[in-house]
């Protein structure tokens, strides 16, 4: 039963996504509101049953070597496609516990987006949900693919959904922003294109070619290409994969498209579309290429990401357009994330995938308040909205208050836990940069509380002042998903041990071809000979101490 | 009975708790005192039967309830851990809460934010009393981080008020760069503890205290450096929390808050919190004497500094602020002293002494000073008011008691603490390698001695002697504070009256705290010098005496004689708030505007290159400028193609 479960994440937001585009006309408004709440919040509720099957899956001791890659992930059962001409192409869907987080995530920020949508999105909901839901439906078949053909599907499939998003709902001038933006995704897609085909061309043979990730993985930690083969894909890799990440110098499409697009959309955005560069390097870059992820990783991208921490601190700080402020604070989260993911330690990886969680829980509840203030106030510029408000919405005051806290790596919040172990991974391998990183945390402090301070503090503006007079306080639809996440950040942010006891089983796995890489240099010879199989995968002992 | 110490946090949370309903519920929000003062009133209960039960001596208990987080070398168990120490601060803060939280019952009475104080204060309570009692250096931060949040909360308590809005965010932020290097300090503490203690097996807590004390010894030997950086990476983040120089600017600012605030977090408990991570560190730090030697140097300066701004300002509450910036040097001052043989536990003990007689007459003098805002309807500023002791006699009465102690006069509270501190560095003059630091020191101490005692009178007699007159603010006849705010000031001054003569008589914090795991103590005692009681007391009389003609001699307005140039020098706290404005705020927000306007430059250029970039290329591609979906989708099939042909190429 839980094997479909997969195909029902990807199958449902899509023949959703079909269904109200098609009858968008038919549905008035308030049918085609409930009908997008109710299909948005059965996906979430199955890619909650998704989590708990693979929890479930991760729990259960370990026996015999046979049965460690079903506890991997979920179902990776491969379905083979046949072609004419002999040629056979496998693809599997499945979910490993930083899939089903990653699914988790999207399917409940999608939910909240909807959600508060129903009070902002004036024109053509139907539609907009329903291409909401299709860009719900790629993103998952990025997280639930197992091999590279899907993966590459869905990596691009997402896209078209979301410029629809961009344009048709965004300020006046999104057209010329989605537009700008599609540009830079195809300069990334055909570094991206390029780099699966290296990969798969590095490791199949004239016998036997592979799609799959388990198969790709296993030939990469048997050691079967060299240095000098690997660090072209992984530089075409960082290219394609570092355009959807906003890796800096490619950051330059972020706060723009953020700014344009209507909040609600942002906020999947920011919380999950960002996350899709960082998701593909967990997929493919530190599996498959260990070589060059070792040489390059935490000179170069965790140089990359401490930039990020403190550009896009600084630049938040100068900002006035909320917007701008969050896109901006986005960027300098995601740099701790990128710092976590290449410091290559068990407690950097575990944590920075942790992160991409928390970070998509907190910014995207960041941009949907910020989308609920300017819908109030008519204006995104922290000047035109504040000050002041904390006596007209209370609601909003203490959710943002929380949100930003949140943001700013308070502890008992989500944040903390992912930006602790970021800095503590990285500070064993280069202190240099984890103290530089750790400037990211007052940083995003001083952006946050200088926000909270000119929106809610100070005195209210006199009514004649006011742009829009639209003084009532959050209602249901907008405060009961922004509650949810507020849960979701506490729960981790208190015990945080109750998520990261499953992501590390599978991070874990990530990270011990790093681990064993100085005995495989002195010992090239054994290596060779004893390809890394299932036998010397870890058998969860953390796992099974804190049961 | 152990577990029941859990008590001690969880009472005020559900206190706090409760009062969020409340608000939530928006009943009944005038009642909000009653749940945050029972969880207070167990958490007090419950922690002084312990202290009663724990009788004293080496005892170490830990209670563990969950693990936190446990991801590769990190592993954070949540764990209780009772020592002398924690149970000495968390009797401390429960007691002192409790009074203010029955004190602010009536100061705050009638205000919108009734419900919201009590629910703040008491998480407050729950933050600190966590602070203290848990066992592991990661949580500690955790909850001085918690304490943070709070504070920030409560200064900025009435946010209408732009000040209050600014006075919160700087606090926090001031705070936020200390504890960047405190968090710096514990993940490297994290780290220098893997490389000596083995945990290949399973991973240990290695921010345990046990097992930081236990890898210390062993750090010191192979790798001092690091310990070195450690120690002072926590004092900088106690500077910070502690307000001491040059981290004190948030303090006074910090006066925005209502009154009871200050009292409780930003003079007897939150700001200790910096003494208290020393205290608790004090095992690392003796192996780490550059932190010593700073926190000495650092205090001294801070002592001294804050006894002379205080003498410059008008504002009561400031002038109290300022006050507590330069007590609070006292007992860095006392870490100093433990740079000598053996002598760091001494100088926890001495350190601690002080914390506990200055929460009691610094949060008595708070209240009392909340008392003269009360009756003179808000109005704070010492020029404005005066003579009140026949329209306050109580609250002078009050007043007076905490003024005396702070000035050091025997018997009250303050004397004995600040005796052992000054005591422990004259007894320590002939140390061959610190005895000049120290004989520095002492004279400092001594200058400050004279300057707490200075500003206390004048402070004292300005407000209650003299002239009787109060400003319009404060009606036709101001009245006296009610039981429910005097009350607990009396509670109060019994202990500002007899907690240090107590305690100095039966050496009961040298029994309770010193046996000290891990921390090596000289078992001599100094002893009592004639010599420094007699030069206290004629410095305390002649700096009351010289309080008394400033605080009753006519102003500057009223002589019409210009203030000298050190004096507006003073007062305006010697510029170092706009001197850190200048050089650390300013500058960062100026790179910020310079990034953000290259940022949005390379925005367009480079968007303007790429779309250009197709044209160049050839015009077939150039459809993809277009931006249209269609072309897009043609575009990702084409990828795909590719993909395939090359499976197909290679098989």
């Amino acid at each position: 039963m839980t094997s479909i479960l997969p195909l029902l994440l990807i199958g449902l937001p899509l023949i959703a996504g079909v269904a109200l585009l098609l009858f968008a006309k038919q549905l008035n408004d308030s049918s085609g509101k409930a009908t997008a709440l109710w299909l948005s919040g059965i996906v979430c509720c199955i890619a909650l049953w998704q989590w708990a099957a693979v929890t479930q899956l991760l729990s259960q001791p370990v026996t015999s070597t046979a049965s460690i890659q079903s506890a991997g992930p979920l179902a990776p059962v491969p379905f083979t496609i046949a072609a004419p001409g002999g040629m056979r192409v496998q693809i599997a869907l499945g979910a490993d516990s930083i899939g089903a987080a990653m699914v988790l995530l999207t399917a409940l920020i999608t939910w909240a987006a909807l959600s508060v949508a129903t009070r902002h999105i004036h024109k053509n909901f139907t539609s907009y949900a329903g291409w909401m839901m299709l860009a719900q439906a790629g993103l998952m078949i990025v997280f639930l693919s197992m091999d590279i053909l899907l993966f590459y599907i869905g990596f691009e499939l997402a896209i078209l959904p979301l410029l629809v998003l961009i344009a048709g709902w965004g300020e006046e001038d999104a057209p010329r922003v989605a537009k700008r933006f599609v540009l830079f995704t195809l300069a990334g897609s055909i570094p991206m294109v390029l780099a699966l085909v290296g990969i798969v061309w590095l490791y199949s043979t004239p016998e036997k070619v592979t799609t799959l990730f388990s198969d790709l993985s296993l030939q990469a930690a048997a050691n079967t290409s060299t240095l000098a083969q690997q660090q072209w894909i992984f530089a075409l890799l960082v290219f394609g994969l570092g355009i959807k990440m906003a890796l800096i110098p490619l950051h330059t499409w972020l706060p723009d498209t953020y700014r344009a697009s209507a909040p609600t959309t942002a906020a999947l955005l920011a919380a999950v579309v960002l996350k899709m560069g960082l998701f593909g390097f967990l997929r493919l870059a530190i599996p498959m290429l260990p070589l060059a992820t070792e040489q390059y990783g935490s000179v170069v991208l965790g140089s990359l990401g401490v930039l990020a921490i403190v550009y896009g601190g600084l630049s938040a700080l100068a900002q006035r357009d909320i917007r701008l402020l969050l896109a901006y604070s986005s960027l300098s989260h995601v740099g701790f994330i990128t710092l976590g993911l290449f410091s290559l330690t068990r407690e950097g990886i575990a944590g920075a995938t942790l992160q991409m969680f928390n970070h998509g829980i907190t910014t995207a509840a960041m941009f949907l308040l910020a989308g609920c203030l300017i819908e109030r106030r008519g204006t995104a510029m922290i000047q035109g909205i504040g000050p002041g408000l904390a006596s007209i919405y209370p609601r909003a005051a203490i959710l943002t208050i929380f949100f930003l806290m949140a943001g700013a790596g308070m502890p008992g919040a989500n944040n903390f836990v992912g930006e602790l172990l970021a800095l503590s991974g990285m500070l064993s391998v280069t202190p240099t940069l984890a103290g530089i990183a750790i400037i990211g945390i007052l940083l995003g402090a001083w952006y946050s509380l200088r926000l909270a301070k000119d929106i809610f503090f100070g005195a209210p503006q006199k009514a004649s002042q006011q742009r829009k007079h639209d003084l009532h306080d959050l209602s249901i639809a907008e405060w009961l998903p922004l509650t949810a996440l507020v849960a979701v950040t506490l729960i981790i942010g208190l015990w945080p041990q109750s998520a990261i006891r499953f992501i590390q089983v599978d991070t874990n796995r990530l990270v011990q071809v790093y681990e064993s890489a100085p005995a495989k240099v002195a010992t090239q010879t054994d290596f060779d000979s004893v390809p890394l199989t299932s036998a010397t995968m870890p058998s969860s002992p953390n796992l099974e101490a804190n049961r | 009975m152990l577990n029941a110490i859990w008590l001690v946090p969880l009472a005020p949370l559900c206190g706090s708790l409760i009062c969020m309903a409340l608000i939530m519920a928006g009943r009944r929000k005038d009642l909000a005192h009653l749940p945050a003062i029972i969880g207070m009133a167990i958490a007090a209960v419950v922690a002084i039967v312990t202290y009663f039960e724990s009788k004293g001596g080496e005892f170490v208990v830990a209670t563990q309830a969950y693990t936190w987080l446990n991801v590769g070398a990190i592993n954070i168990p949540v764990s209780l851990r009772l020592d002398g120490l924690s149970l000495t601060h968390l009797n401390v803060v429960t007691f002192i809460s409790l009074m203010v939280a029955i004190y602010s019952s009536g100061y705050m009475k009638g205000d919108p934010g009734y419900a919201r104080f009590f629910a703040l204060i008491s998480a407050f309570v729950f933050c600190m009393s966590m602070l203290v009692l848990v066992g592991n250096l990661l949580l500690l931060y955790a909850f001085w981080e918690g304490v943070g949040l709070c504070s920030y909360l409560l200064i900025g308590f009435w946010y209408h008020k732009p000040s209050a809005a600014k006075a919160a965010m700087k606090a926090f932020l001031v705070n936020r760069l200390a504890d960047c290097a405190f968090l710096a300090g514990v993940i490297t503490l994290w780290y220098g503890v893997g490389l000596v203690l083995d945990d290949s097996t399973t991973a240990i807590a290695r921010l345990d205290y046990d097992a930081i004390f236990t890898a210390v010894p062993l750090l010191a030997q192979q790798h001092p450096d690091l310990l070195g950086w450690v120690g002072c990476f926590m004092l900088i983040g106690a500077i910070g929390k502690s307000a001491q120089f040059p981290f004190h600017v948030w303090l006074p600012d910090a006066m925005e808050g209502p009154t009871p605030v200050s009292a409780l977090i930003h003079a007897a408990t939150m700001v200790t919190a910096g003494i208290y991570l020393l205290a608790r560190m004090s095992p690392l730090l003796a192996e780490a004497p550059t932190a010593l030697l700073l926190a000495g140097w650092l205090g001294a300066i801070t002592a001294v500094l804050g006894g002379v701004i205080a003498l410059f300002q008008s504002d009561l509450k400031r002038v109290l602020a300022y006050s507590t910036i330069s007590q609070l040097g006292y007992m860095f001052l006392a870490f100093g002293a433990g740079l000598g043989e053996a002598t760091l536990g001494l100088a926890v003990v001495a350190a601690m002494f002080h914390l506990i007689t200055h929460a009691f007459f610094k949060a008595q003098l708070f209240l009392t000073a909340g008392n003269v805002m009360h009756a003179m309807g808000d109005v704070i500023d010492m020029r404005q008011f005066g003579g009140l002791k026949n329209v306050l006699p109580r609250t002078h009465i009050l007043f007076m008691l905490g003024a005396v102690a702070l000035v050091g006069l025997p018997p009250l509270a303050g004397f004995w603490s600040k005796e052992s501190i000054l005591g422990l560095l004259l007894s320590q003059l002939n140390d061959p390698v610190y005895g000049a630091v120290f004989g520095c020191w002492f004279a400092l101490g001594l200058a400050a001695a004279l300057l707490t005692a200075i500003y206390t009178s004048k402070a004292y007699f300005k407000t209650f002697h003299g002239k009787e007159h109060w400003p319009a603010e404060a009606g036709e006849h101001p009245h006296e504070a009610s039981t429910v705010m005097l009350a607990p000031l009396w509670v109060l001054a019994v202990g500002t009256v007899f907690s240090g003569i107590v305690i100095f008589y039966f050496d009961t914090l040298a029994h309770f705290i010193l046996p000290m795991p891990f921390l090596e103590v000289a078992h001599e005692h100094h002893h009592e010098s004639w010599f420094l009681v007699l030069l206290s007391i004629s410095i305390a009389v002649a700096g009351v005496l010289i309080g008394r003609w400033l605080g009753l001699r006519k102003s500057h307005a009223e002589t019409e004689k210009s203030p000298n140039s050190f004096a507006i020098f003073a007062e305006n706290r010697f510029y170092l708030d706009e001197l850190f404005y200048n050089l650390l705020v300013a500058p960062v927000l100026y790179i910020g505007s310079i990034i953000a306007a290259l940022d949005m430059f390379a925005i367009d250029s480079l968007a303007r290159y790429i779309a250009s970039l197709p044209e160049t290329i050839g015009n077939q591609i150039r459809l993809w400028q277009s931006g249209r979906v269609s072309h897009y989708a043609a575009g990702m099939v084409l990828g795909i193609i590719a993909l395939l042909t090359i499976v197909y190429l290679r098989s």
